[in-house]
């Protein structure tokens, strides 16, 4: 006999509780369909006597107070072939003399216990579900977090090291070249940037060769550092040439690749600068021109190359950290558990209403806890979510900030070399001066924003986003006025060609070059003294973002802190209340 | 009650925005810049528009006459280009940077030297007068390149170049240019091989020293008429690459030491500055071209520093005893005095 034999669902056919009835008072089998509820009953009774019942229509206490009403299925005992596999069944729905669909998915079918099945496997699906996923969720929150104050900001940190530390060098060995000027009079290097070097009073230009090397240990130790992520499968392994005028490994598009590829151009190119550094060196020591040719060479290494290939791989390392901060607060994560929970709770409450009206049960006391439990299991973690997202968004201002300071210290680096450099060269093919008139400008909008006066409106374009400290803006501008003074003008000092040589034109554009170096010795060490003072109060603002950057990932970590297992516990739990509740009510028809 | 279901329904909303937002971490764009290039010098546009044919070296002619007597400081015309450099106080005088012994910084005494300096030195003495104040606010070097040197007369950056710029009809007609005060010989840099020899007969000294170079690469610096010279004997020979993209000599230099390239192509007066600087090289025996002459460079239609200028190298030029000392003060074994003497100048009539 099976359930739904037993089981008739008509609910008119349901007895009251605690009603007996009595064996072998029903009509006869076969004796017609929809007799009425005393007829059902009967009808019960003798198939059940008749068949050797091995389950029963009645709740297992029929006298006590859980007992379940039983729903009539009496077209179905009337006609016993009508039930699932009975003689002659060749499917399995019917429909019984009063029009009552019975079988698989028939009215009948659905009787008050698979009712209750159905509504506790709904139940413990969805507290699964949410377990699930509300624990994988968590985790890979809690492990984009650790990513983002460990593995991915070490690489993002490593590749800007890279490149202040490239900067720096070349900086540094510009200083060299300018060396003290003839007659004894004072080196132009006086003030040792911050880094390596910093605190050292060391004037001579080993101090410098040793800011150098320091520049340059650091930036292989980055390099390592930087490179820890990055496949070397996923990039070209051919070490681009030194001297060419176009890379000639093919392209590659993937960030990854790219990443790759940026990393072998830095480890193979950054000794061939030292190399060429070295040849400088040597050659400008035995009073050589080819030494300034090195240097150049050097030089356009370091620009053309090694830098942006650095700021390939900085790109790459900030896009990945973007990553992370969109995987730790991915919005669908929070919608998701919402619903999952929402739908667990909904169907909690409704399948302990609907037990109610079923059994006429009051309380199911597991059922409440797992209720409970379902509650907890998505306020806490939708709590937490929001603590972690707070912290984060945080986070991301000071990791932004520190970009913007990391932008700000290349372009200051850079400036200060294109004085150097310039100082050097005055003139050329590579036009110093007006590198540094961009560079200045293009630093001015990075600290003080879209609001500064001096810079043109293209360089300034992408400055949206906030100023930095007035302390920082204010040695910005000095720096700049330091390095304009260092370069000099003709225009300032100069009557011009107007006024001078009275050939008509003026220069054209370009002419870099009617720029002249003023004879003011202490021209340099003024911007080496302005520039210094600004690497160090950038250097000193991203201690203080960082400092902050660490504290709200850390507390962004802890509002994680075992909502992963706490959700797998209390959505388990729900789950194991469900069942612990409802599994006596189904029994109760057995 | 209304009320305090609102608040509850906007603190609900507000908490799930919140919560649910995703974190936007990308950079902000003043700080996801692209690192950029440095910037370069606009290129020459006249280099590229002279046929390699009419950019090779011709013996100056139709030379502005030179000024004789030379006037004396203070006697210059009123208003004219002289007057107007001596009111300024100084010179602008375009050199090279690089060129050792002909014009380079010498980062040891800190200062511009070689025949060329010497030579710019000699016309700032005539201007000035030889008791002025001192070089260093008589003279102001300019440092151009090989291809800044036309760019930098027409741009009136500088007064004159002096910077073993050769005479050429395509530059005089861009330029003015003066009689030459130098004759140098277009020969070949290589690396010193006492085991080398040419492997085949050869009709000429110029043919054998392109058959050695066979597969080779050759550097010439661009907007040069070396570089012009190089590529017609490789239409002639073939054979071999050239490097023409480098800017200075000694960036052929630095390829030379770096082994991008085999050999170098430039005039011997400038080619002698490298073989100082690298004992391993060795400068050929075959002239490669035809002789060049070095003249000075000035603003094309300046007739008055255009005779001043002539008037100041014919004197020198006249005055064997002071062209040698000059010649001598930066000869080398390998070029000898004799051999650069200026040519006979054809002036104007």
């Amino acid at each position: 006999m099976t359930t739904r034999e037993i089981w008739p669902r008509q609910p008119s056919d349901r007895p009251q509780p605690g009603t007996a009835v009595p064996a072998g008072t029903g009509p006869a089998p076969g004796s017609g369909a929809d007799t009425g509820a005393g007829a059902d009953r009967d009808d019960e009774v003798t198939e059940r006597s008749d068949r050797g019942a091995e389950r029963t229509d009645t709740p297992a206490d029929p006298g006590g107070t859980d007992a379940e009403p039983t729903d009539g299925e009496a077209a179905r005992r009337a006609t016993p072939e009508a039930g699932h596999g009975g003689a002659g069944s060749g499917r399995h729905d019917r429909v019984d003399a009063g029009g009552h669909r019975s079988g698989w998915f028939g009215r009948d079918w659905f009787t008050t216990p698979r009712r209750l099945w159905i509504c506790a496997g709904v139940c413990v699906a969805l507290c699964v579900i949410a377990a699930a996923g509300a624990f994988s969720m968590a985790q890979r929150r809690a492990h984009a977090v650790a990513a983002i104050s460990g593995a991915v900001m070490e690489r993002t940190e490593a590749s800007w090291d890279i490149h202040r530390s490239l900067a720096r060098a070349a900086a540094a060995e510009a200083e060299t070249f300018i060396g003290p000027p003839p007659g004894g009079a004072q080196a132009p290097a006086t003030a040792p940037r911050s880094g390596a070097a910093e605190g050292a009073a060391d004037t001579s230009r080993e101090g410098i060769y040793h800011e150098f090397d320091q520049a340059l240990l650091t930036a292989a130790g980055a390099m390592v550092r930087a490179g820890a992520g990055i496949s070397p499968a996923a990039g070209a392994q051919v070490c681009p040439p030194a001297r060419a005028q176009t890379d000639p490994r093919p392209p590659v598009t993937e960030p990854a690749a790219q990443a790759a590829a940026a990393l072998t151009t830095l480890v193979c190119l950054t000794p061939t600068y030292r190399e060429l550094i070295g040849e400088a060196r040597a050659n400008n020591r035995a009073g050589n021109s080819v030494g300034q040719a090195y240097l150049r060479s050097a030089n356009a290494l370091m620009n053309d190359s090694l830098l942006p290939a650095s700021a390939t791989l900085a790109r790459s390392h900030t896009t990945e950290q973007a990553r992370q901060f969109e995987r730790a607060t991915r919005a669908r994560d929070i919608v998701w558990l919402a619903v999952a929970a929402g739908l667990g709770l909904a169907a909690l409450i409704g399948t302990q209403i609907l037990s109610v009206l079923w059994t006429r049960r009051w309380a199911n006391p597991a059922m409440v806890a797992a209720t409970l439990l379902v509650l907890g299991g998505m306020v806490w973690p939708l709590a937490a979510l929001a603590g972690e997202r707070s912290a984060l968004a945080s986070a991301s201002e000071s990791h932004q900030l520190r970009g913007l300071l990391a932008r700000a210290n290349h372009l200051a680096l850079r400036a200060e070399a294109d004085v150097l450099y310039w100082r050097i060269a005055q003139g050329g093919d590579i036009a110093f001066d007006d590198d540094f008139d961009r560079t200045a400008a293009q630093l001015a909008c990075a600290a003080s924003g879209s609001a500064t006066a001096e810079a043109p409106d293209e360089l300034c374009a992408a400055a949206t986003f906030r100023q930095l400290d007035a302390g920082i803006i204010s040695l910005v501008k000095e720096a700049w006025d330091a390095g304009s003074a260092a370069i000099g003008s003709v225009a300032a000092e100069d009557p011009g060609p107007d006024s001078g040589a009275g050939a008509g034109s003026s220069s054209g554009p370009g002419a870099s070059g009617d720029r002249r170096a003023p004879d003011d010795l202490q021209a340099v060490p003024a911007v080496l003294e302005r520039f210094a003072a600004l690497d160090r109060a950038l250097t000193g603002a991203d201690t203080d973002a960082r400092a902050r950057f660490d504290a709200e990932v850390a507390r962004a970590d802890r509002a994680l802190w075992g909502v992963a297992i706490g959700a797998l516990l209390l959505f388990g739990g729900a789950a194991a209340l469900v069942a612990i509740g409802l599994e006596p009510r189904i029994r109760e028809y057995r | 009650m209304k009320s305090v279901r609102r608040t509850w329904l906007a603190l609900v909303v507000g908490a799930a925005v919140t919560a649910c937002s995703t974190v936007p971490a990308k950079l902000p764009a003043a700080a996801d810049q692209p690192w950029g290039t440095l910037a370069t010098a606009s290129a020459d546009p006249g280099a590229s528009s002279i046929a390699s044919g009419e950019d090779m070296p011709t013996v100056p002619r139709n030379l502005v006459p030179p000024m004789d007597p030379l006037p004396g400081p203070g006697s210059f015309p009123p208003g004219g280009s002289l007057q107007d450099i001596v009111d300024r106080g100084y010179l602008r005088v375009g050199v090279s940077r690089d060129t050792q012994l002909r014009g380079a910084w010498n980062p040891v005494a800190h200062q511009y030297e070689g025949f060329d300096v010497d030579i710019a030195r000699r016309i700032a003495d005539a201007l000035f007068g030889p008791n002025n104040t001192g070089e260093a606010d008589t003279i102001r070097y300019v440092p151009v390149s090989y291809s800044e040197r036309l760019p930098a007369i027409e741009n009136r950056r500088v007064d004159i170049v002096i910077s073993t710029l050769t005479y050429t009809e395509a530059r005089a007609r861009r330029v003015g240019l003066s009689q030459a005060y130098f004759t140098a010989h277009p020969r070949l840099l290589t690396r010193r091989d006492p085991t080398r020899a040419s492997t085949a007969p050869q009709t000429s000294p110029v043919a054998a020293a392109f058959a050695d170079l066979a597969g080779k690469r050759v550097c010439a610096p661009r907007a040069t008429t070396s570089l012009a010279n190089l590529q017609q004997k490789l239409v002639q020979f073939g054979g071999f690459e050239i490097e023409g993209s480098l800017n200075e000599l000694s960036d052929c230099l630095v390829a030379f030491q770096q082994g991008t390239v085999d050999a170098v192509a430039a005039n011997d007066a400038s080619l002698v500055g490298m073989l100082e600087q690298d004992a391993t090289t060795e400068l050929g025996d075959a002239e490669i071209g035809e002789r060049e002459y070095y003249s000075v460079g000035f603003t094309r239609g300046d007739t008055e520093l255009a005779g001043f200028v002539n008037g100041v190298l014919e004197g020198i030029r006249r005055d064997e005893a002071v062209w040698v000392g000059l010649c001598e003060a930066w000869a080398v074994a390998e070029m000898p005095c004799e051999g650069s003497r200026p040519p006979e100048p054809q002036w104007s009539r």
